[in-house]
C-alpha cells in the first residue's frame, strides 16, 4: 500500500465532494420532504428543521417523521397508473428509438473514416437549439391543420387529418426525437470500435453480410445497445415537457403527475415520496444492467 | 482435374491504391499441397496479394484462378479459401469451440458433425483443456492456434496466413512453425505463408516468391533464392551476402563457367553463368560471408588484404568486418567449432579467398 499525497487525496475528493454536494444534499432534502406532512404555510410541510432551536428541538421533530405521503400515493389509482403509463410509454419509445437509431449509428460508423466526425456533429446538432423550441416545433407539425397531415393530404395519402397531437403518439414521437441522439452515439461508439478484420473474418468463413451482422456486429454492440437504451428510457420515464406539450389532456406520465402535485396542489411531501418511488423504480434496470455485465465477463456465450 | 495443374494461379493482377501499385501486374502459380511463402520487405504487397486471393481486394487488372475456375467477383463468403489474419481477428464474444464452431455452421452442416470436426481441431492444435475459454482469456500463441483451427475446420483448399507468427516471441515462435509444418503435412493442405522474416520462409516453405514493390523477383525453392539469388536486390535481401563488383575474364555462354576478376583484386575459379556473357563484361559476384576464407596476411601477400575492423561473436560463428583499403568492406562467417582454425583479433591484417564455386554471378 503506498501512501497517497494530500495533494492526491485532495484530487480524489474532489468529485466525491462534487457527487455529496450535487446529488446526495438534494437527495436527502427530497428524502426529508417525503416523510413530512403537508401543510398551508410556508414552507408547505411539516416538520420544517431550525437549528436555531436547538438540537433537543431537531430531535423531537425527527419523531414527527412519517410514511404518511407514501401511503397516499396508494389512495387513488392515479399514482399506480401515472407510473404504469409512464413506463410503457417510456419502454415503447426507447425501442424505437433504437430501431431507428442503430441503421443510423450503422451508417455513421460504416462511413469514410475522414467524415465521421462531421457526421457526429450533425447528430447531435439538434442540441443547438432550445429543446423547449424544438418540442414546441413538433406542434406545428403533428396538428390536425399542421404541417404533416398537410403534406400527407396533398399527396394523396389520406382524405381526413390524422388525430395525432394531443395523444399519446405524438408524445412518443417527441421522445424519440429528442432522445435520438443520446442512443446513436453509444452505438456509434460500440459499432466504430469494432476491428473491421472482424466482419472480414465472418466472410472469410462463409457468413453472408446479414450472418455477419447478427452474429459479429450486432453482440458486440451490446454494450452500446444496453447504454443507449438506459440513457433514454431513465429520463423518458420522468420526461414532463414532452407529455405536456404534445399529449393530451388523457396523457399519464408521472412527470406530470408530479408536477400537478407540486404547484397546483402544493403537496410537496407527496411529490417527494412520488420521487422517492421512481428513482427506486429507475435503480431496478440499472441493477439489471450491472448484474448483466458482471455475468458477461464471466459468461460465454 | 489435372493434377499437375497449378491450385491457385495469379495472373498479371494490379491493385492501385491512389497513386501507388501495392500490386504491379503480379503473377505465381501454386500447387496442391504445397507450403508456399511470399518473402518480401514491408510493404510490398504481401496482405494485399493475399486479400485479392480471399476476396477482400478487387484487383484493378489480371485474375486469380482456383482450380481453373476465374473467381472473378465471388464474395469473400463464397470462396474455398480461408484466411489466418494477422491480428487473428478471434471474435471476443464466443469461446474457442464456438469460433471454430463458426465457420462450419455458416456451411450448414448437421450438429454432430460440427461437433466431431471441432474436436478433431481442437485435438490437431491441442486446445482442449481451453475449449470454453474466451480469446481475452487466451495467450499470443494460444490465440493463434484457435485462428488456425477455425480456419483450417472448414477443410479450405487454400489456406492463406498473414503474418501469423509475427506477433509470437521467438521461442513460440520456432515451436510455431514446427507445428504449422506437421498440421499442413498431416493435412496435406495448401498453405500459402506470409512473412518478412527469411528464415520462416526458408524454415517453412516448399517454394517462395521474393516481392519488391508489387512484383516477384524470384520463385523458387528456399536454397535455390539463397544459393542462386536472380539480381543484387534479391541477394541483398536474402540473407547476408557481399556483393563484388567483377569483370568477365573471357566470353562465356549461358550455363557456362568461367573465372571473373573482382575489382578487390582476386580472380575467382570459374562460375556457373546462368545468362551469356561477353569478356570484360561488368558483372556482380555474390558471395555469402559463410564462403569467404581468411588468412593471415604475409607482409608481401598477393591479392585482396584488409584489416579486421570488427568481429560478432554469434555462437556457433564469428562475423568478421574487413575493411579493404579501398574502403569496402567485407564480411566472413568464421565457424567457432574448428577449434584449430586461426583466431583474429581486431586490427589484424587478413588475406581474403573465396571458395571454389560458391559464388553468383549476377548480370542485373
Ligand atoms: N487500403 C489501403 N489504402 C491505401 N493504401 C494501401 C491500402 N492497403 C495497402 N496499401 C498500400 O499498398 C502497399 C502494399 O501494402 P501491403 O499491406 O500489401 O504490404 P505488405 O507487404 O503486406 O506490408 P507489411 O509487411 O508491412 O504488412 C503499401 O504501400 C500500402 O501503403
Ligand atoms: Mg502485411
Amino acid at each position: 500500500m503506498t501512501r497517497r499525497s494530500l495533494a492526491e487525496r485532495l484530487v480524489l475528493a474532489v468529485p466525491f465532494a462534487w457527487m455529496a454536494l450535487l446529488f446526495l444534499a438534494p437527495l436527502a432534502i427530497v428524502v426529508k420532504i417525503s416523510l413530512s406532512r403537508s401543510v398551508i404555510a410556508m414552507p408547505p410541510y411539516e416538520p420544517a428543521f431550525d437549528l436555531s432551536l436547538g438540537w433537543a428541538d431537531a430531535l423531537d421533530k425527527l419523531g414527527q417523521f412519517s410514511f404518511a405521503a407514501y401511503e397516499s400515493l396508494f389512495d387513488d389509482n392515479l399514482y399506480v397508473d401515472s407510473y404504469l403509463s409512464s413506463l410503457r410509454l417510456a419502454g415503447v419509445a426507447t425501442l424505437a428509438t433504437l430501431l431507428m437509431a442503430y441503421p443510423m449509428a450503422y451508417a455513421m460508423a460504416r462511413a469514410p473514416v475522414a467524415w465521421r466526425p462531421a457526421l457526429v456533429v450533425l447528430a447531435v446538432a439538434p442540441f443547438w437549439t432550445s429543446f423547449l423550441i424544438r418540442v414546441y416545433a413538433w406542434i406545428a407539425i403533428l396538428k390536425d391543420e399542421g404541417l404533416l397531415n398537410h403534406a400527407l393530404m396533398a399527396l394523396g395519402l389520406i382524405d381526413e387529418p390524422l388525430n395525432i397531437f394531443g395523444t399519446d403518439w405524438a408524445v412518443l414521437i417527441g421522445i424519440v426525437y429528442s432522445y435520438l441522439p443520446f442512443m446513436i452515439l453509444p452505438l456509434y461508439n460500440s459499432i466504430a470500435a469494432q476491428d473491421p478484420a472482424l466482419r472480414e473474418a465472418a466472410g472469410d468463413l462463409g457468413a453472408g453480410p446479414m450472418a455477419a451482422f447478427w452474429r459479429v456486429t450486432l453482440p458486440l454492440s451490446r454494450g452500446g445497445i444496453v447504454a443507449g437504451c438506459l440513457l433514454v428510457f431513465i429520463p423518458a420515464v420522468g420526461e414532463f415537457v414532452i407529455p405536456d406539450l404534445l399529449g393530451g389532456s388523457d396523457t399519464l406520465m408521472i412527470g406530470r403527475t408530479m408536477w400537478t402535485e407540486f404547484f397546483d396542489n402544493r403537496d410537496w411531501p407527496t411529490a417527494s415520496a412520488a420521487t422517492i418511488v421512481l428513482l427506486a423504480l429507475l435503480l431496478i434496470p440499472l441493477a439489471l444492467y450491472d448484474r448483466a455485465r458482471a455475468a458477461g465477463t464471466e459468461r460465454v456465450l | 482435374m489435372d493434377p499437375s495443374a497449378p491450385l491457385v494461379s495469379v495472373q498479371n493482377v494490379v491493385r492501385s491504391f491512389g497513386g501507388v501499385k501495392a500490386l504491379d501486374g503480379l503473377s505465381l502459380d501454386v500447387f496442391r499441397g504445397e507450403f508456399f511463402a511470399l518473402l518480401g520487405p514491408s510493404g510490398c504487397g504481401k496482405t494485399t496479394l493475399m486479400r485479392a486471393i480471399a476476396g477482400f481486394e478487387a484487383p484493378d487488372g489480371g485474375r486469380v484462378l482456383l482450380d481453373g475456375v476465374d473467381l472473378g467477383d465471388t464474395p469473400p463468403h463464397k470462396r474455398p479459401v480461408n484466411m489466418v489474419f494477422q491480428s487473428y481477428a478471434l471474435f471476443p464474444h464466443m469461446s474457442v469451440e464456438r469460433n471454430i464452431a463458426f465457420g462450419l455452421e455458416r456451411e450448414g452442416l448437421p450438429r454432430a458433425e460440427v461437433a466431431a470436426r471441432v474436436d478433431e481441431m481442437l485435438t490437431l492444435v491441442q486446445l482442449g483443456d481451453e475449449r470454453r475459454r474466451r480469446p481475452d482469456q487466451l495467450s499470443g500463441g494460444q490465440k493463434q492456434r484457435v485462428a488456425l483451427a477455425r480456419a483450417l475446420a472448414k477443410r479450405p483448399r487454400l489456406l492463406l496466413l498473414d503474418e501469423p507468427l509475427a506477433a509470437l516471441d521467438r521461442k513460440l515462435r520456432e515451436e510455431t512453425q514446427f507445428e504449422l509444418k506437421r498440421v499442413q503435412r498431416r493435412l496435406g493442405a495448401t498453405f500459402m505463408l506470409v512473412t518478412h522474416d527469411q528464415d520462416e520462409a526458408m524454415t517453412m516453405a516448399d517454394r517462395i516468391a521474393v516481392m519488391r514493390a508489387g512484383r516477384v523477383e524470384q520463385l523458387g525453392a528456399g536454397a535455390d533464392v539463397y544459393n542462386r539469388p536472380a539480381n543484387r536486390w534479391v541477394a541483398g535481401f536474402v540473407g547476408e551476402i557481399n556483393l563484388f563488383e567483377a569483370a568477365a575474364t573471357a566470353d562465356c555462354a549461358a550455363g557456362a563457367s568461367c573465372a571473373f576478376q573482382l575489382d578487390v583484386g582476386l580472380t575467382t575459379t570459374p562460375l556457373h553463368c546462368g545468362e551469356a556473357v561477353a569478356k570484360g563484361q561488368r558483372v556482380a559476384v555474390a558471395a555469402r560471408p559463410e564462403h569467404i576464407a581468411l588468412s593471415r596476411a604475409a607482409p608481401d601477400q598477393p591479392g585482396p588484404v584488409g584489416a579486421v575492423s570488427d568481429l560478432a561473436f554469434r555462437g556457433d560463428a564469428t562475423l568478421a568486418r574487413i575493411e579493404l583499403p579501398s574502403g569496402f568492406v567485407v564480411r566472413a562467417l568464421l565457424p567457432n567449432a574448428s577449434v584449430g582454425g586461426a583466431r583474429f583479433a581486431r586490427g589484424d591484417r587478413v588475406a581474403l579467398s573465396l571458395a571454389a564455386g560458391a559464388a553468383t554471378v549476377l548480370t542485373s
